[in-house]
């Protein structure tokens, strides 16, 4: 029991961590860094809670395996997204993808 | 003397078969299921290629004609190819072919028949009443915007059978993990098993995308929001990311089970041991993984990235190989075969020849450049009815014929067997090989009329259809009058190898007397006797 | 007291009972796919519209939000600690765990409410009158923001559900500290649905308002 409770009060200091972080101006390293404490929580639950590391081996393999998918979708369907030529056209709502 | 019981006596009310856990009775309750569905499509497609008899298209309105390629594409797809041989031979067979009593969650199977007549019911009602006009692949802002058709409800009804997916995919892929008989080694299953696991992979990876998709077309639809919609800064071309990420893998998931099907026929009338066990195992998860990168090239002209549609395109080219791997694996199972003619096998054959010519069209679509002339034309109809129809269809028939005796205890007429699997070829390729010369020659698809000098092609394309639609009729009549008449067959008819042959022909309910252990690597023709009935 | 049956298929209780929790981790997996379209979409129109989605996060009620995320962070540990009794065969206080389970989802819930009648008030719904109108691309996030928020509470009610039957099992006298694997199946899905919220999260309130 000890082990869950400690791990529940790092995450709520975690959670109390990210939320106050969200406040600093650290442009464009807010996203990887509130992601990266997501994940930090994440993990403490899918190893305190749902007990992956002692799981049956499959079971790691298909959470990672759906993971891996995702990524897929993510980064190959992005490409279209990151190579477009994008024309402005008057007058309408249009991305500012490419003006930095 | 009395029989034996069997899956099919063990209880006769109505609540032991629509509440039953056997995967067996679920098996046909979802082929009874899946039989009115493809002739519910079949009739939409006979009206489709009446309308396209003369080029004013006469028969039906514009908005009549986009009602019935809509119907006839949802049901066939999402309502027939995605389910029927996973949830027919599939849920049949492959606890008998592993060694298992059952699949491994038997009430989650008896769910997802649920889940697939209710999701079906909801679309049946949107198609028949009102329809639904924007095409299977319900593309935006047409389906979102403009469509005066009952898209929602169409949606709702594939969503729902979304789930029942998902569900007989999940079942399958842990059932081979985890109940394999003694003995069986992933290298010593049933090719069939390899295919129906590499299906199982992608209802599980791609549904959950389908089923967002939907989601997010009809809040758009409903509520106006903009996701899709470019007025409102939109991308029109994310819906259609988002679908075919689903959709192209969907292909493989119709057509996976169909190769698996043909080892088995090949190796069993040919009497050989399979050519190159390993490869066709790999090439079926090949496919699977392969298939999920390719989506794009659906999207060459919709308005997508050069280069993204060259990515796209080397990998569609990529994911052939492994498809034509089989086809040369199949043909050096046949070499010096000692081959039988039997119904079965005339499918099986039938499929290797259709389902090369389709997926060598394919490679012409894949092609950049090729694509852009015949994109959206009869090119692209003919190429995936070469497949899903030539190949797909012909294997389930196979399948069906080949299994018949173990699912029903009957054996079907062979001569009439062997008489509907030529005249659904001959009709098949009368119906669709016009179709490539009209596409190649400019006629587009989805449109109720055409230009006079497709004329021709088009009265024989529904000449070929009206073969076919007899010639789909034919197995219907005499599989059902072999139920009753059909002379009663032995534990192992074909004399194949395989642990679903090694019990009684319709099997007890719970499978086997004893489950076998396995001790011989597949197809190791001549397979030992059979050694007890049920 | 019901025996745990075992089906014919299963050699015995733990092949059933490892299968069971294989069957619920590969389900997982396809919820990875689900919520990760609608990700897919976030990511593709937060990089068209930064200026909206920044504007849209920091209306975002980062009280209510970071509240529910701790709710939600505690009733994992309360199931969690509920397995725990289940394996020490203390199923009095496996039940409480659930009761307080349950008792943490219905307070998320009743916030999100409360949130979403704010959300009303200050017309963050686009539709006529939008607030944030002025803000290219304000609207795709409300979009993403009902649609994410709504199917997570949709996947949270069917949790509640899940936790009732099992405490509903529990007092029938269904567990033994031998056999509950029921109890781990709906603690992974529980679980689940929690870690979806600790991604949506900081995607609804947190990235954007800095500085």
């Amino acid at each position: 029991m000890r082990p869950l409770i400690l791990s529940w009060a790092g995450l709520l200091m975690l959670l109390a961590l990210t939320a106050g972080l969200a406040y600093l101006p650290l442009g464009a390293a807010e996203m990887p860094v509130a992601l990266a404490i997501a994940v930090a929580m994440a993990v403490t639950i899918m190893l305190v809670c749902m007990k992956v590391a002692t799981a049956p081996r499959l079971a790691t393999i298909f959470a990672v395996g759906g993971l891996c998918w995702f990524l897929v979708l993510l980064s190959l369907g992005s490409v279209d997204y990151h190579t477009r030529t994008t024309l402005p056209v008057a007058g309408a709502i249009r991305p500012n993808w490419n003006e930095q | 003397m009395s029989e034996p019981v069997n899956y099919l006596t063990n209880g006769w009310t109505i609540r032991s078969w629509l509440l039953t856990h056997d995967h067996k009775r679920i098996a046909l309750l979802y082929l009874v299921s899946i039989t009115g569905f493809f002739f519910l499509g079949g009739a939409a497609a006979a009206l489709i290629r009446l309308n396209l008899l003369t080029p004013e298209g006469a028969l039906v309105s514009a908005e009549t004609y986009n009602r019935l390629f809509t119907m006839h594409g949802i049901i066939m797809v999402w309502f027939f190819l995605v389910p029927a041989v996973p949830v027919t031979l599939g849920n049949f067979i492959v606890p008998l072919m592993i060694g298992a009593r059952d699949l491994a969650f038997p009430r989650l199977n008896l769910l997802s028949w649920y889940l697939f007549m209710i999701g079906g019911l909801v679309a049946l009602y949107a198609l028949f009443v009102g329809g639904v006009d924007t095409g299977w692949t319900l593309y935006t802002p047409l389906s979102t915007n403009y469509s005066k058709g009952h898209v929602v409800a169409a949606v709702v009804g594939i969503f729902i059978s979304g789930f029942s997916s998902i569900a007989t995919g999940l079942n399958f892929m842990v059932t081979i993990h985890r109940l394999r008989a003694p003995g069986m080694t992933w290298f010593r299953m049933p090719l069939f098993l390899w295919s129906l696991y590499a299906t199982s992979v992608i209802l599980v990876l791609a549904t959950p995308v389908l089923a967002m998709t939907l989601i997010l077309l009809s809040l758009e639809r409903l509520f106006g929001i903009g996701v899709f919609d470019p007025a409102l800064g939109g991308d029109p071309l994310l819906f259609q990311h988002l679908f075919w990420f689903y959709s192209h893998p969907a292909v493989y998931i119709m057509i996976l089970p169909g190769m698996g099907i043909v080892t088995e026929i090949v190796t069993t009338f040919a009497r050989k041991k399979v050519f190159g066990y390993k490869f066709i195992a790999w090439a079926s998860i090949a496919i699977a993984v392969i298939g999920f990168f390719v989506w794009g090239h659906h999207m060459f002209v919709a308005g997508q990235s050069l280069y993204a549609s060259l990515v796209f395109s080397i990998l569609s080219y990529l994911v052939a190989v492994p498809s034509a791997i089989k086809v040369f694996n199949w043909l050096g199972t046949l070499h010096k075969g000692t081959i039988r003619f039997d119904a079965p096998m005339l499918y099986a054959l039938g499929f290797i020849g259709l389902f090369t010519i389709g997926g060598l069209t394919g490679l012409f679509l894949a092609s950049l450049a090729v694509d852009v002339h015949v994109t959206q034309t009869y090119f692209v109809v003919a190429h995936f009815h070469y497949i899903m129809v030539g190949g797909m269809v012909s294997a389930f028939f196979g399948g069906l014929h080949y299994w018949w005796p173990k699912i029903t205890g009957r054996i079907y007429p062979e001569m009439w067997g062997r008489v509907a699997a030529i005249l659904i070829f001959f009709g098949f390729n009368l119906t669709f090989f016009p179709q490539f010369i009209l596409g190649y020659l400019g006629m587009p698809r989805r449109y109720h009329s055409y230009a006079p000098e497709f004329q021709i092609l088009n009265i024989l394309s529904t000449a070929g259809s009206t073969i076919l639609a007899a010639a789909y009729l034919l197995p219907l009549a005499y599989l059902t009058w072999s139920l009753f008449w059909g002379e009663r067959a032995s534990a192992n008819p074909w004399r194949a190898t395989g642990l679903e042959w090694r019990t009684a022909s319709p099997p007890p309910t719970e499978n086997f007397a004893e489950i076998p252990v396995v001790t011989e690597e597949a197809y190791e023709y001549p397979p030992p006797e059979v050694a007890q009935h049920g | 007291m019901a025996e745990t049956q075992v089906g014919m298929q299963y050699e015995d209780l733990r092949h059933q009972s490892d299968t069971a929790l294989i069957g619920m981790w590969l389900f997982l997996a396809t919820e990875i796919l689900f919520f990760g379209a609608l990700l897919f979409t976030y990511m593709i129109y937060r990089l068209w519209y930064p200026d909206g989605f920044i504007a849209a996060v920091r209306h975002a009620n980062i009280l209510i939000g970071t509240l529910n995320t701790a709710v939600l962070l505690t009733s994992s540990f309360t199931l969690t600690a509920g397995l725990l009794y289940a394996k020490a065969g203390d199923m009095r206080r496996l039940i409480y765990s659930c009761v307080a389970t349950i008792g943490l989802g219905l307070l998320f819930m009743a916030l999100k409410a409360l949130e979403y009648a704010e959300d009303f008030r200050e017309r963050l719904v686009p539709g006529t009158n939008f607030a944030l109108a002025d803000h290219d691309g304000a609207r795709i996030f409300y979009l993403f923001y009902y649609t994410a928020t709504g199917v997570h509470l949709v996947h949270l009610a069917i949790g509640i559900g899940l936790v009732l039957y099992i405490a509903r099992r529990a007092r029938r006298g269904d567990f033994t500290a031998q056999a509950h694997t029921p109890v781990e199946v709906v603690g992974l899905y529980w679980s689940f649905v929690d870690i979806v919220w600790l991604f949506l999260y900081p995607l609804i309130y947190l990235v954007g308002r800095g500085g």
